[in-house]
């Protein structure tokens, strides 16, 4: 088990051991205010996603001003099952598995908590009918639709008609809804001078949410009730509330993103140096075991943004330009802005919540590393 | 801390002792304990007869049990190193007695915790700067122990260790005046940044190695013996204990291995992912349950799936990995196949126990006790 050094809550940030996962509680509460203003002017419903820091408590932040019974995302069914063991009783599945015991676990999971998952094709619907048909009940299951060229989601057109109409005449399966599915899970970043933002790497087009909508009226048409027709995460809020969407999936509360509502990233990596063998040059004890493989940026007080110059399993080594103005002596903390918040989340058994420098709570992330 | 209690009546159902490994759930970090003996057997029959001993180190196993193992098999000094003061209170209390942390410890709070654990196992330091040794110094005569300090010298890292053979005299003779801590040598670690073939290998170990050695001799003539020389990894295991002074070598990539050092004949990839084939949207294209989370990205090109040579890897993602191949590939959905990766560190620091397999069978879960002991 990880075990940094606890401190008592009201400690000041610099004196918390290092390398250590922090949330500016002040930062994340404005996200979450703002994406709740923004979002009660629409006509949908967000849909909290569980994935980006696998942590209960936070979750609970985030919803407080949604309805109660809101629905959560999740990636696996260990995540899952780590939410409704935390009290969460309205959850969706994001990723497939067709392995018989998940499937039989899902099916234990289901009596105790209501969970929708998601299919894609054929193959997956008969594995999942042909283990759970011995239930009395139903499981909700939304049609993955492929909206880009992804390697998952069930094409538009006949293929998925037919899947639908298939999911129909289970007797363990209820169609819900349909949920978008493309491409949009690689992080980008720039350094400069005065500012650095993070943001997706690519959009997803409007003809994502066209296609999502054009089937959503073609299944109109056939009488096909499609209760729920979801956007996930694609970053063009201004396109979806004219459609007709009804849920609407992110967790940008956390990650931030300045091109919307002007977010800001809470998330932080706090580490110190420790070591300084040459002039120009200083080393943090993070490395890519507590930032992730895509390590992260640090900045100085002028908001200039340094990259490390090499990093390993435990070392994050910066070559620092004459105009970096931070003092860089051994011992001197750093704050890191990791580059991708769902791996760093994954790398750390605690977030530490931070208001005004000050330790006020600490979270455990439950369901990191549920793989499965 | 985790609240797995009431989930574990879900998650364990199909990974009861006894199951054979296509039976196992998906994704799983699987151990093949029978390589892993037999890459400990190469090192205690290369090591037999030498002076020169491995030092394993821990922050690739992250498990005292599979140090223990090498300890037991023979051909090391009888201790190990550990990269973090978190990692060695791991290791001490899986029953370690002598470790070697290989970084810089600066900050009074783990200085501390590190000084209380020297009183359950022999305990040393690698120190680089002479405010860090006067600290080291103070907080262990305050808490009334001794601390084995080790001079980092850098040889083709370009990270931390001393550069000059002038700034390391002046921390030996710091050491020397000061209280409650102990000189006990010099260590060095490389990197084989590209492999160009055994002459380029041996010839970039015995180059700095040799550097190191250089700093063994001027400390010595200024009359400041040293106890150890602690040299080399994986990759110059072969070269270290011919080299007369070095008396013990870092090894840590050849317990487990990855596809990066395939071209170290005398060990194998003990360490597997079970990942289940959840999509096949084309013949030729397959989609794994496994993505970075578990399976961390460096040098993707060289993840391998066993005995699907010509598959190839494409992409990867958060929960999935795209493997593709210019024929059709011969698994179907639900197929179960053994990745075999390239870099060990990221990846068993990703994950909370090993699935330890014999004979394809599961015969032990085994906890990864010191996985997140990054700090």
């Amino acid at each position: 088990m990880e075990s940094p050094i606890s401190k008592p809550i009201g400690s000041d940030v610099q004196d918390l051991d290092t390398p250590s996962l922090t949330v500016d509680l002040d930062v994340f509460e404005e996200n979450i205010s703002q994406l709740t203003k923004f979002f009660s002017t629409q006509k949908l419903d967000l849909i909290t996603r569980s994935d980006t820091h696998y942590t209960p408590s936070l979750t609970s932040l985030q919803q407080k001003d949604q309805s109660p019974n809101s629905l959560i995302a999740v990636s696996t069914l260990e995540q899952a099952e780590v939410f409704a063991n935390s009290g969460f009783n309205n959850l969706l599945i994001m990723n497939f598995f067709i392995d018989t015991n998940k499937i039989k676990k899902l099916a234990q999971l289901s009596l105790l908590t209501k969970i929708f998952i998601t299919i894609d094709n054929e193959e997956h619907l008969e594995v999942i009918n042909q283990v759970i048909q011995t239930s009395n009940f139903k499981i909700p299951a939304l049609v993955r639709l492929r909206t880009n060229n992804s390697f998952f989601g069930c094409p538009p057109g006949k293929q998925l008609t037919n899947l639908i109409k298939k999911i129909i005449q289970t007797k363990t399966i209820h169609f819900s809804g349909i949920i978008d599915y493309s491409d949009k899970t690689q992080y980008s970043h720039t350094t400069e001078k005065t500012e650095y933002t993070f943001s997706k790497a690519e959009p997803a087009p409007t003809s994502n949410i066209n296609t999502l909508t054009s089937v959503f009226e073609k299944l109109n048409e056939q009488k096909i009730n499609c209760e729920m027709l979801i956007v996930d995460d694609n970053y063009r809020y201004d396109l979806i509330s004219d459609n007709n969407v009804t849920h609407y999936i992110t967790g940008i509360d956390l990650i931030g993103d300045k091109s919307f509502l002007n977010l800001q990233n809470p998330v932080q990596l706090l580490s110190t140096v420790t070591s300084c063998p040459e002039t120009n040059q200083f080393i943090l004890d993070a490395g890519l075991k507590s930032t992730g493989i895509q390590s992260g940026v640090i900045t100085d007080t002028t908001n200039t943004a340094l990259i490390p110059s090499s990093y390993s399993a435990e070392h994050l080594i910066f070559r620092k330009p004459d105009d970096f103005s931070n003092n860089t002596a051994i011992g001197k903390k750093f704050y890191i802005q990791p580059q991708n918040i769902p791996e760093i989340f994954n790398r750390h058994n605690y977030v530490y919540g931070i208001r005004k420098n000050k330790l006020e709570s600490i979270y455990t992330i439950t369901a990191r590393g549920k793989y499965k | 801390m985790n609240n797995d209690s009431s989930i574990s009546k879900y998650t364990k159902t199909s990974s009861d002792l006894g199951t054979k490994v296509e039976k196992l759930p998906t994704p799983s970090l699987l151990l093949d304990i029978e390589i892993v003996r037999s890459n400990y057997a190469s090192i205690a029959k290369k090591y037999k007869n030498t002076a020169c001993k491995m030092r394993q180190h821990g922050k690739n196993l992250k498990t005292p049990k599979l140090a223990l193992m090498q300890i037991e098999a023979g051909g090391t000094v009888n201790g190990i190193c550990s990269a973090k003061v978190s990692e060695a209170e791991v290791m001490v209390s899986g029953g370690i007695k002598d470790i070697l942390i290989t970084n810089q410890i600066v900050t009074p709070d783990k200085i501390k915790r590190m000084c209380k654990l020297s009183k359950l196992a022999d305990i040393k330091v690698c120190v680089d700067n002479l405010e860090n040794v006067r600290l080291i110094s103070e907080i262990a005569s305050t808490l009334d122990t001794t601390i084995g300090i080790l001079i980092e010298i850098e040889t083709n890292m370009k990270r931390a260790g001393v550069r000059t053979i002038e700034y390391a005299i002046n921390i030996v003779k710091l050491i020397d005046t000061l209280p409650n801590i102990q000189f006990r040598g010099i260590m060095s670690h490389q990197a084989l940044y590209e492999y160009q073939g055994e002459k380029h290998r041996k010839d970039t170990a015995k180059n700095t190695i040799s550097k190191c050695l250089e700093f063994k001799k001027a400390i010595e003539s200024e009359g400041f013996p040293i106890e150890i020389v602690s040299s080399g990894e994986t990759f110059t295991y072969d070269v270290s204990p011919k080299m007369p002074g070095v008396t013990e070598v870092e090894g840590g990539t050849y317990a487990l291995m990855g596809t990066v050092y395939s071209f170290l004949k005398d060990f194998e990839v003990a360490n597997k992912l079970l990942t289940t084939i959840i999509n096949k949207p084309d013949p030729q294209t397959i989609v794994c349950d496994i993505g970075y989370l578990s399976m961390p990205r460096a040098g993707d090109e060289l993840l391998q799936i066993e005995n699907l040579p010509n598959v190839k890897f494409q992409d990867m993602y958060k929960y999935h990995t795209v493997f593709t191949s210019s024929s059709e590939i011969p698994i179907n959905i639900g197929a179960k196949v053994k990745l075999i990766p390239n870099y060990q560190d990221p990846l068993i620091d990703s994950w909370d126990e090993f699935f330890i397999i014999e004979n394809d069978i599961l015969i032990e879960i085994l906890p990864i006790t010191g996985r997140g002991t990054f700090h």
